[in-house]
């Protein structure tokens, strides 16, 4: 039992959208394996099935001037901000393929599980909160939790997309832009903020591929790339994903 | 016959969805699982699948309404009232939602359920059969127990009228039927336990109460002799006027009380309104309430229902196959299991089931390896390009035992052993990203140096990320060194569906008795380590693991094969 992991690298969101969708359904179609993307976005906010024009606080002309795109999708969930510094995780699981079968609030809480272990990897104590999905950091006297990780996922055909942001060295400044998950009363936080010294970007990924495996019970083999995957190779090439089966 | 679609619930504490989006419109057809509709709730979305086949008649809840669970948002009319095979002639929706009156008195005139594993469908009029399944009752939840069956074959039943009554580790319901019919046929008994979506019985639509002849398992138990009259004691007249009381309980209660031969009404219920709760019976069981298990194998009187002790004890109806004969003495007690105390030996045996592990530990005297090792290794890297480690002799000695022993490079496949013709072996490696196991194939090919090249380029391309995702599959034996650690020995979990991994200890110098030719014994200081076999006991016995171990030890311990 074996989950591919690709480690994208810097890449738009529409384009790793695309290739989520792609994957997706050859998923579906059983022609590939389980599969964790591994990716970092440049800034970018979106929203949700459930999201709330209002909690975009910021207005059009400052997002488009400091370069920041909108996007609508199919995830749960509502408002959310991608960026540099965040290590975002798109898995690509058939939840049928596990026995037994996951349900779909299971498959959210074992990714929860894996962010707070891999947060505790690095002296960041972190828990869930009931009600609001998401890891949260332990409050301490005055100081309330903070959210460290979003979730949000899409089930189709039992096939998961979308997933988890996790805040590494993420700019905090940028999560004024909007009202995080509708949430307002809580702040937010990154692993750099919340420990000195802060551990790589790098570190953080191997942990929590690390968490991943065992949390799901599963072996991670990491690709250098997708076209080790799919030995057609994947073509990714302005914004359009188009994956070729042997 | 119309199927209603309702709002699943997606997690224990989420009530309510909304729909964002139909799939399908207003007449459109639609197959059983095709993504249907898509909701949202706080953290999820998801795409339901259609629970049958058939025609979108109504769409009772538009795109963007947020409802609470179970709330019907649509309805799924038959395509046309024939079979699912021929969906071709499609009716308009509107005649499809009513019950198409033709078929309705084709029951009576077909006496063919009589044979109820196969109605095939004799002529145009054939009654249409609506599954009844096993509905989930929570997310974690997979399996539940029919424990009665509220309706018998013939009887006519309404839509939602309860139809039986399942228990689950965590609910007790009455399961309301999905279709207005006549109960066609039974297809899991009372007390058997069944995965969810299994189809427990079908639903002949549009049947009239009475008029189909009842199939012929029902006579049966009427006309039995009073010998097997135990066998049926669901079915029987006695445990309608035993569960019947009016004191209030659940189907699970009830259950234990009949398992028991408990007279219900004798238990002091706790619950609101003085209902009996499943604390109570295990507590008032637990106290010795348990009726007097019929110590004399009384003939069974059916005659006489008001006295529950009439039913023979439980625990003689379903002798376990060939359990060892037990010690009987007089004046012991036999407590029929609770279902409580069944679930858990279930449990415990499923999980030994699956995980299956036994482990078996040998101390292996390495001296002869380390001496060739220690002479050899700047030599051999020189020459072969590759270091000299102490795997590929152990890698060697295990595909050497592994070709005598084939059982240890078996895996299980339901009821069958399959014996793997190749030895594909799976080393594991630790990584920083995760542990995983690339697997040299065809082990039995590879000389010492073909082993000792494969796990070096496995480690390394593992560790560069170069691996593909087929290398760390269809292995059939794994051999894990957590050594390097410096533990003595571990117990290394079965990497499934193998059936055997071998777990390598630290290696240490020791004191060791030994004994020399004229036999006389002194202490010597040896190389030591600890090898670990874990084994599915469900195929490899014990002693199977001990003479592939003793076998292991003779290799490793008398080597001498060429290393290349």
């Amino acid at each position: 039992m074996v989950v591919s992991l690709v480690n994208l690298g810097r890449l738009d969101y529409a384009t790793a959208l695309a290739l989520q969708q792609q994957l997706c359904a050859l998923r579906q179609q059983e022609q590939i394996g389980d599969m964790l993307l591994l990716v970092e976005h440049p800034p970018v906010l979106t929203l949700g099935r459930n999201a709330h024009r209002e909690h975009i606080v910021a207005s059009d002309e400052l997002l488009a001037r400091r370069g920041i795109s909108l996007f609508e999708t199919n995830r749960g969930g509502d408002v959310t901000y991608h960026g540099p510094g965040q290590l975002v995780g798109y898995p690509i699981l058939h939840l049928r393929g596990f026995t037994p079968p996951l349900g779909i609030v299971e498959y959210l809480r074992r990714l929860e599980e894996v962010l707070i272990r891999a947060c505790a990897d690095f002296g960041v104590l972190t828990q869930r909160a009931p009600g609001r999905a998401g890891v949260w950091t332990i409050p301490g006297g005055t100081v309330a939790e903070k959210k460290i990780a979003a979730l949000g996922v899409h089930v189709a055909r039992g096939v998961t997309t979308h997933g988890f942001a996790l805040n590494v060295t993420t700019d905090l400044d940028d999560f004024a832009l909007i009202v995080p998950c509708g949430i307002r009363d809580r702040g937010v936080t990154s692993i750099e903020a919340e420990v000195d010294p802060s551990p790589s970007f790098q570190q953080v990924a191997h942990s929590v591929s690390r968490h991943f495996g065992r949390v799901f019970g599963r072996q991670v083999v990491w690709l250098e790339s997708l076209d080790d995957l799919v030995s057609g190779g994947v073509q990714v090439r302005d914004h359009a994903v188009s994956v070729v089966l042997p | 016959m119309p199927t209603d679609v309702i709002m699943p619930q997606m997690g224990e504490s989420i009530f309510e969805g909304t729909i964002t989006k139909w799939l399908k419109k207003q007449g459109d057809t639609v197959q059983r699982d095709e993504p249907l509709f898509e909701i949202s709730t706080d953290k999820v979305d998801a795409e339901i699948p259609s629970p049958a086949s058939g025609v979108l008649s109504e769409v009772k809840i538009a795109e963007g309404n947020t409802v609470q669970i179970n709330t019907v948002v649509g309805v799924i009319a038959d395509a046309d009232g024939q079979a699912p095979a021929a969906p071709a002639a499609k009716e308009p929706p509107s005649t499809a939602s009513s019950a198409t009156p033709a078929a309705s008195p084709a029951p009576a005139a077909t006496p063919a359920p009589a044979a109820p594993s196969a109605p095939a469908p004799a002529g145009t009029a054939a009654p249409a059969l609506t599954d009844v399944i096993m509905p989930q009752m929570g997310e974690s939840i997979f399996e539940g127990t029919i424990t009665k069956w509220l309706k018998k074959p013939g009887d006519a039943v309404q839509q939602d009228e309860p139809l039986f009554e399942i228990s689950t580790d965590k609910v007790d319901a009455e399961i309301p039927s999905p279709a207005a019919g006549v109960l066609s046929e039974i297809k899991v008994q009372a007390g058997t336990t069944v995965q969810i979506n299994t189809v427990v019985a079908a639903i002949s639509v549009g049947g009239t109460a009475g008029a189909t002849p009842a199939p012929s398992a029902q006579p049966a138990p009427a006309a039995a002799t009073p010998a097997t009259t135990e066998a049926d004691g669901e079915t029987g007249e006695t445990s309608e006027t035993e569960t019947g009381e009016r004191v209030r309980s659940s189907p699970l209660v009830r259950k234990i009380a009949k398992e028991n031969n408990l007279d219900l009404s004798k238990v002091p219920g706790t619950g609101s309104a003085g209902r009996i709760t499943k604390e109570d019976i295990l507590g008032y069981l637990a106290k010795g309430g348990a009726a007097a298990p019929a110590a004399k194998p009384a003939p069974p009187t059916p005659a006489a229902p008001p006295a529950p002790v009439s039913a023979p004890a439980p625990a003689a109806a379903k002798p376990p196959a060939p359990a060892p004969a037990p010690v009987v003495t007089a004046g012991d007690e036999l407590v029929p299991l609770t279902r409580m105390r069944g679930i858990i030996a279930q449990r415990m045996v499923d999980s030994k089931r699956t995980s299956a592990h036994v482990h078996t530990v040998f101390k292996i005297d390495m001296s002869r390896i380390v001496r060739i090792r220690e002479k050899e290794k700047s030599k051999y890297e020189q020459r072969n390009g590759v270091k000299l480690t102490y795997m590929p002799f152990i890698s060697r000695a295990v595909i050497a035992t592994l070709r005598k022993m084939p059982i240890v490079n078996a895996s299980m496949e339901g009821d069958a052993i399959r014996y793997h013709k190749n030895i594909n072996l799976g080393i594991a490696v630790a990584l920083d990203w995760g542990l995983i196991v690339p697997v040299i194939r065809q082990a039995e090919d590879k000389s010492f140096l073909g082993i000792a090249r494969a796990i070096v380029d496995l480690a390394e391309r593992a560790r560069a990320k170069k691996l593909k995702p087929e290398e760390v599959a269809s292995g059939t034996f794994t051999i894990t060194n957590p050594g390097i650690f410096g533990e003595q020995f571990g117990t290394p979990v079965i990497n499934q569906p193998e059936s055997a991994i071998l777990g390598v200890g630290g290696l240490f110098k020791e004191p060791t008795v030994v004994t020399d030719e004229n036999g006389s014994d002194s202490i010597a200081i040896r190389s030591i380590i600890r090898l670990t076999l874990g084994f599915d006991h469900r195929i490899i016995d014990g002693a199977d693991a001990g003479r592939f171990m003793a076998e292991l030890k003779k290799y490793l311990e008398n080597w001498n094969e060429d290393i290349g």
